[in-house]
């Protein structure tokens, strides 16, 4: 699904954000991506979306080489993963509908399935009740499970999370989470950028450290013999 | 086909929803493009106002051709024939010399008797009244009506036909260049305009990069946006210059020749306004948007 090879990335700055990143992803894992802040995370997942390209090495994401892909095939290849971000991301002047069914107008989705999977999308996440609602009027978790329905809704191969949790309490985390464990348990990826320890150790999922732009340790590679 | 319709409708409603929901830069960007189109639009009635003055002018600016003594009536004719080769002259109409003789005499009274007297050996030559197309061509077609035989001399208004045209030059060379520093003015002013608006909206356009909407599907509302912009602009301009020109005294009691008026220029007016509002409009949108879509995502990780 997603595969590192000796990924290097040094910013015009100066900054090495990734040093010599090799790693594989397979299709239906949950993977955590664990890290100090700087250690390079963001810069993971900017590569994954093609938001930047490395210096050295190759990304592939489902089976297409990033460095090969042209710019024009950029939304394609974005379209294919719902990305969750840490400060919700939601249109303010929508509503909890129309933030959703927004991307899949994106899509060039019809007005019928629209009307028809946005509905079972909110309920999914526990907002249908809220649809009118505009994201001022939510609660953080509330906003972030708007942003968890939009990043769902276009049925993407993966889910990509950056910090979800880290503008909610804490007791609601653990909600963020367990809806994003029963998305991975229908199939689909799940990558989950995140610092706080306590979750990982209770979701018991696969977990990558990333630390000083080198994976440090991958606990994929203690239970299970490395993939090739 | 039909994807790309739907897709289509939704993007203008977008459009129009955004110009609601960001209805005080709406209003910002029409009242500069208003202002910048009153402007130039009012330096345009102006120089169509001078031309019109000069066209009025020159109507009336005659030459007069004094043919030599000895010419007969029937030799003039031929003059005049020779005259149709020259094209400046708008008009030309022959004053026989007894015509001439008399038209001076109307002017003292009593005359009847010196008028009969003086038919008998009239000291006037025959003469031709000219009336000239083109000001600007005044010496070269005096020098050709010089040329032309049996043509004792050419008297014209040489001074005031050429302040005329000078003035007329002067105020259209300065009037083109108004309207283009305005031209350039409103650019600035829309794209900087546009680029506010942007800059509000960055946020907006990279949470649709990173749900996969492509640069058109971003662009489109936009420029929906910015035409709507330019259409209302225009007409509000049109509606405002009308008004202005017919309604309010510039001081008309001083004005020598008519004005011209508003209602044939106004569909003109209406026209270019309408497409030059289209134009910086939305192209002044894809133009502004074009940074923020060129850098992938902008920034849709921190």
């Amino acid at each position: 699904m997603v595969e590192f090879r000796n990924v290097s990335k040094t910013y015009d700055n100066g900054t090495k954000a990734l040093r010599d990143v090799s790693l594989k992803i397979e299709k239906g894992e949950f993977v955590f991506i664990v890290g100090a802040s700087g250690s390079g995370k963001s810069t993971f997942l900017k590569l994954i979306m093609r938001e930047e390209m490395p210096n050295d090495g190759e990304i592939i994401v489902n089976g297409r080489k990033l460095s090969t892909l042209r710019h024009r095939d950029v939304p394609h290849l974005r379209r294919s993963m719902g990305i969750v971000f840490q400060d919700f991301r939601l249109i303010d002047k929508m509503t909890v509908y129309e933030n959703v069914s927004f991307a899949m107008h994106v899509v060039g989705a019809s007005p019928r399935n629209i009307r028809k999977r946005v509905p079972y999308i909110l309920s999914l996440v526990g907002l249908q009740d809220k649809a009118r609602c505009y994201p001022s009027e939510l609660s953080g978790g509330e906003q972030q499970r708007v942003a968890l329905a939009r990043a769902l809704v276009n049925n993407p191969l993966m889910i990509i999370a950056d910090e979800p949790t880290g503008n909610i309490d804490p007791t609601l985390s653990y909600e963020i989470v367990e809806l994003l464990n029963e998305i991975n348990r229908r199939g689909t990826t799940v990558i989950m950028v995140t610092h706080e320890h306590s979750l990982v150790k209770r979701f018991r999922r696969r977990v990558v450290e990333i630390n000083d732009g080198c994976v440090v340790a991958d606990s994929a590679q203690v239970s299970v013999p490395a993939a090739e | 086909m039909f994807k790309w319709l739907t897709n289509c409708i939704y993007l203008t409603k977008e459009g129009i929803r955004n110009l609601w929901c960001n209805r005080m830069m709406t209003f910002a960007s029409i009242g500069v493009l208003v202002s910048c189109m009153l402007l130039s639009g009012g330096s345009m009635l102006i120089s169509l106002n001078i031309a019109n003055i000069l066209k009025q002018v020159e109507k009336n600016n005659l030459v007069m051709v004094y043919l030599n003594d000895d010419v007969t009536e029937l030799e003039a004719i031929k003059v005049g024939t020779a005259m149709e080769s020259i094209s400046n002259i708008l008009e030309k109409e022959l004053i026989t010399r007894d015509e001439a003789l008399r038209q001076m005499m109307e002017k003292v009274e009593n005359a009847d008797a010196l008028l009969e007297e003086l038919l008998q050996d009239n000291p006037l030559p025959n003469s031709y009244r000219v009336t000239l197309t083109d000001l600007s061509k005044y010496d070269q077609t005096i020098e050709e009506l010089k040329a032309l035989e049996d043509v004792q001399s050419v008297r014209g208004e040489s001074e005031t036909s050429q302040q005329l045209v000078q003035i007329e030059q002067t105020i259209t060379g300065v009037l083109l260049w108004i309207i283009l520093l305005l031209v350039i003015v409103s650019l600035f002013i829309i794209t900087n305009t546009i680029r506010v608006t942007m800059y509000n909206r960055r946020r907006e356009i990279s949470i649709m990069k990173s749900v996969g909407a492509t640069d058109w599907f971003i662009r489109i509302p936009f420029i929906v946006e910015g035409a709507i912009i330019g259409v209302l602009s225009a007409l509000l301009a049109t509606l405002l210059l009308g008004y202005a020109y017919t309604n309010i005294d510039w001081g008309n009691g001083m004005v020598l020749w008519d004005l011209v008026a508003f209602e044939n220029y106004k569909m003109l007016f209406l026209t270019a306004f309408t497409v030059a509002g289209i134009v910086f409009g939305s192209i002044g949108s894809v133009i502004s948007i074009g940074r923020y879509l060129k850098d992938e995502g902008g920034d849709v990780f921190e």
